[in-house]
């Protein structure tokens, strides 16, 4: 179904259309908080919040072209994790030290994506939050200041040692694995 | 090599990005029942939200018809009293036999709707509204016997025009024409200090000229 119609449809309260929308988005919605919050609880918490606000707010959504309407989701999705992750007072910035670790150079691209997937769930809160910001959902470190309440050299320290400490766990694993 | 780990890490994490979760670590069924949930009672409160719109205009018309059938309900009466004075003065003053039906009315449109009627041949000024006599022509002939105050009444020797229905309101006057319709024909200032005398003078000069 095209993505206006589906919107159209939603907005009318058709139940219908409402599951498929869910369905279309479930997973990668799903996966996205999961990345955010680290649990599959709180994941799952995350995003029944977020689709209500979706479904709240679809009237107000400008479709824009292919992609948009995931975008839109995408950000709902992301705004909820944090807001999820400064309540709960899991947002505390770890200072790690991880001076001792050897990052290794030239990880070969082995590694299974759900292993990585996994590391990252395990990460702590401040490292995995600025990682998802910065690494995959590609926010400037300005910007991840700002979301977080943060200073930019926070931002960016944080980020450091969570790259080490990323690389650290995946040179293990691709031990383990040899 | 910070961009090259940040571009491998996008990779995977764009490669598992949609992949679907063990149902024993997530169910997604679960998950929509849940939103599901969420979803349906916004729709009733929106409904009650217009609910309670739709009952607060009905309760600001109700309230404004109550006041305004009681405003109107008090002038009626008001002009219904005034009416019923008048009445008796005209009465006397024209000395008539028969019994003479007075209209009391307000609007334009009620005035074009009764100046239709057959019997509707005589008018009396009442300040601001309309008194309409409805009287056989027989009576208004005796009426309109020569006045001192006739601007244009018949002579004794003339036999009774009949007469066409004026009526004044707000000190304008107004004449029905060949096609019943109403014709502004001239304008009457009122004298406060003798209102009786006023309307005496307003009926014999406007309605038999």
């Amino acid at each position: 179904m095209d993505e206006r119609i589906l919107i159209s449809k939603c907005i009318s309260g058709n139940e219908k259309a409402q599951k498929l929308f869910y369905d279309t988005f479930a997973n990668q919605m799903f996966r996205l908080c999961l990345r955010y919050t680290g649990d599959y609880h709180d994941a799952e918490d995350v995003m029944i919040i977020a689709f209500h606000k979706v479904f709240k707010n679809i009237r107000n959504f400008e479709y824009r072209g292919d992609g948009s309407l995931k975008r839109w989701v995408k950000t709902i999705m992301i705004n909820e994790s944090l807001m999820f992750l400064k309540s709960s007072r899991k947002f505390m910035f770890e200072t790690i030290d991880n001076t001792h670790i050897q990052i290794a150079d030239g990880i070969e691209n082995t590694i299974d994506a759900e292993q990585i997937y996994q590391l990252i769930l395990k990460l702590p809160d401040g490292y995995r939050t600025v990682v998802n910001l910065f690494i995959i959902d590609g926010l400037s470190h300005e910007e991840i200041a700002n979301q977080l309440g943060i200073s930019v050299n926070t931002s960016k320290s944080q980020l450091s040692r969570a790259r080490a400490l990323l690389k650290e766990q995946l040179f293990k694993l691709e031990e383990n694995g040899r | 090599m910070e961009d090259n780990f940040d571009k491998y890490l996008k990779q995977k994490m764009d490669a598992v990005s949609d992949a679907p979760i063990s149902e024993h670590l997530w169910n997604k069924e679960n998950t929509w029942q849940k939103i599901a949930l969420g979803i349906k009672p916004q729709g009733k409160s929106v409904s009650i939200r217009w609910f309670y719109a739709a009952a607060s205009v009905l309760l600001v018309v109700l309230i404004g018809s109550l006041v305004f059938y009681n405003h109107l309900s008090k002038q009626m009466s008001q002009l219904r009293a005034e009416n019923k004075r008048l009445g008796e003065i005209a009465i006397n003053r024209n000395n008539t036999s028969g019994p003479v039906e007075k209209v009391l009315i307000k609007t334009d449109t009620v005035i074009k709707e009764l100046i239709k009627k057959e019997n509707v041949q005589n008018t009396l000024f009442i300040h601001d509204t309309v008194v309409i006599v409805k009287a056989s022509e027989e009576q208004l002939a005796v009426n309109a016997m020569p006045d001192k105050d006739s601007v244009s009444a018949s002579s004794t020797n003339e036999p009774p025009k009949k007469s066409k229905l004026h009526f004044v309101i707000n000190n304008e006057i107004f004449v029905e024409n060949e096609k019943s319709k109403v014709k502004l024909i001239g304008s009457k200032e009122l004298t406060q200090k003798d209102p009786e005398r006023t309307k005496q003078d307003a009926s014999i000069k406007f309605a038999f000229n």
